[in-house]
C-alpha cells in the first residue's frame, strides 16, 4: 500500500480517497474529522501530478512543433533541447495509471492552438493535424 | 470546522492531522485500512506548503524593498517597489493567522540581506538596517 505512494501517486489517491470514503461512511464516532475536505486534499495529490504530466507534454509537444513548422529558425536547437527537458520531466512524474487518463490527442489539439501565427515573419510550414507521436515514445528516451 | 479549511489551512491541517493520528492509533488496520502514515503526511502539508509560499513570498518582497533602499538612484527602483507590493499582496492573500506564532520575520529578513547583490550598475550598496525596520502586520497591510 505505500509501496504505491511510491511508485503510482495517482493509483494511491484515488485508492486512499475510496477507503476514506469508506471509513467515514462506517465510523460515526468520529465528527471531529473535516472528512470532505481530507478527502478532497487527498484526491488532489494524484491530480495535481496527472495535471502537471499533462502540462509538461503540452509544453513539449508546443516546441517540437515550433521546431517542425520553422526548421530554419536560429531558436530551433534551443526548441528541440527545451522538448527534450520537457519530455524528461513529464516522464519523471509519470505514474503507470496515468496512462489511461492522459488523453493525448487533446493535448496535441491544444499544442496546435498554442502555436504563433508567424516567426520572424515567417508563416509555418505545414504540421500533422493528428498527433503523430505515441505517449510511450514521446515518455521514452528523447 | 470546515470553516478553518477556508479561514486557516495552517491550523486545519494540524489539527485534521492530530486527530487523524488518533483515528489511525484506536484503529484495528486491516488490509482495506487507509494508509494513514502518508494520508497523514499528506494532510500536515497542504498546511506546511502555504507557510512555505508566504515566508518565500516574505523574502522576495523583502529583497526587493531592500534593493530599493540601498541603489535609490537605480533606473530599476521603481520597478523594485512595484514587486514589492506585488509580493507583499500575495502573500497577504495567502497568509492565515495561524501562520503569525511561526513566522520568524528576523530570519526572513536575514534572508533578504543574504540576497542582495553586493553591487548594482557598479554601485555599492547605501547603508541598511540590519535588523527587520518593519512589522508583519504592516508587510502584510496595504503600503
Amino acid at each position: 500500500m505505500s509501496d504505491l505512494y511510491e511508485t503510482d501517486i495517482l493509483a494511491w489517491s484515488e485508492e486512499q480517497a475510496a477507503r476514506l470514503r469508506r471509513h467515514a461512511a462506517a465510523d460515526r464516532s468520529n465528527d471531529a474529522i473535516d472528512w470532505s475536505n481530507v478527502i478532497e486534499e487527498i484526491e488532489s495529490v494524484g491530480n495535481e501530478q496527472l495535471h502537471a504530466v499533462e502540462s509538461l507534454l503540452l509544453q513539449a509537444l508546443v516546441h517540437m512543433l515550433k521546431a517542425e513548422a520553422w526548421p530554419a529558425a536560429p531558436a530551433v536547437p534551443h526548441w528541440r533541447a527545451e522538448a527534450r527537458l520537457f519530455r524528461a520531466q513529464a516522464t519523471n512524474r509519470f505514474a503507470p495509471s496515468m496512462r489511461q487518463r492522459v488523453d493525448l490527442t487533446r493535448i496535441y489539439r491544444q499544442a496546435l492552438r498554442a502555436m504563433p501565427e508567424t516567426m520572424d515573419g515567417q508563416p509555418p510550414l505545414p504540421v500533422p493535424a493528428e498527433c503523430p507521436v505515441t505517449l510511450d515514445a514521446l515518455l521514452g528516451e528523447a | 470546522m470546515s470553516d478553518l479549511y477556508d479561514t486557516d489551512i495552517l491550523a486545519w491541517s494540524e489539527e485534521q492531522a492530530a486527530r487523524l493520528r488518533r483515528v489511525a492509533a484506536a484503529e484495528r488496520l486491516n488490509d482495506a485500512s487507509p494508509d494513514w502514515p502518508n494520508i497523514i503526511e499528506e494532510i500536515e502539508s497542504v498546511g506546511r506548503e502555504q507557510l512555505h509560499a508566504v515566508e518565500s513570498l516574505l523574502v522576495q518582497a523583502l529583497a526587493h524593498m531592500l534593493k530599493a533602499q540601498a541603489w535609490p538612484e537605480s533606473l530599476a527602483a521603481p520597478g523594485w517597489r512595484a514587486e514589492a507590493i506585488r509580493f507583499r499582496g500575495d502573500a497577504a492573500d495567502r497568509f492565515a493567522p495561524s501562520m503569525r506564532q511561526r513566522i520568524n520575520l528576523e530570519r526572513l529578513y536575514r534572508r533578504a540581506l543574504r540576497a542582495m547583490p553586493e553591487t548594482i550598475d557598479g554601485q555599492p550598496p547605501l547603508p541598511v538596517p540590519a535588523e527587520c525596520p518593519v512589522t508583519l502586520d504592516a508587510l502584510l497591510s496595504e503600503e
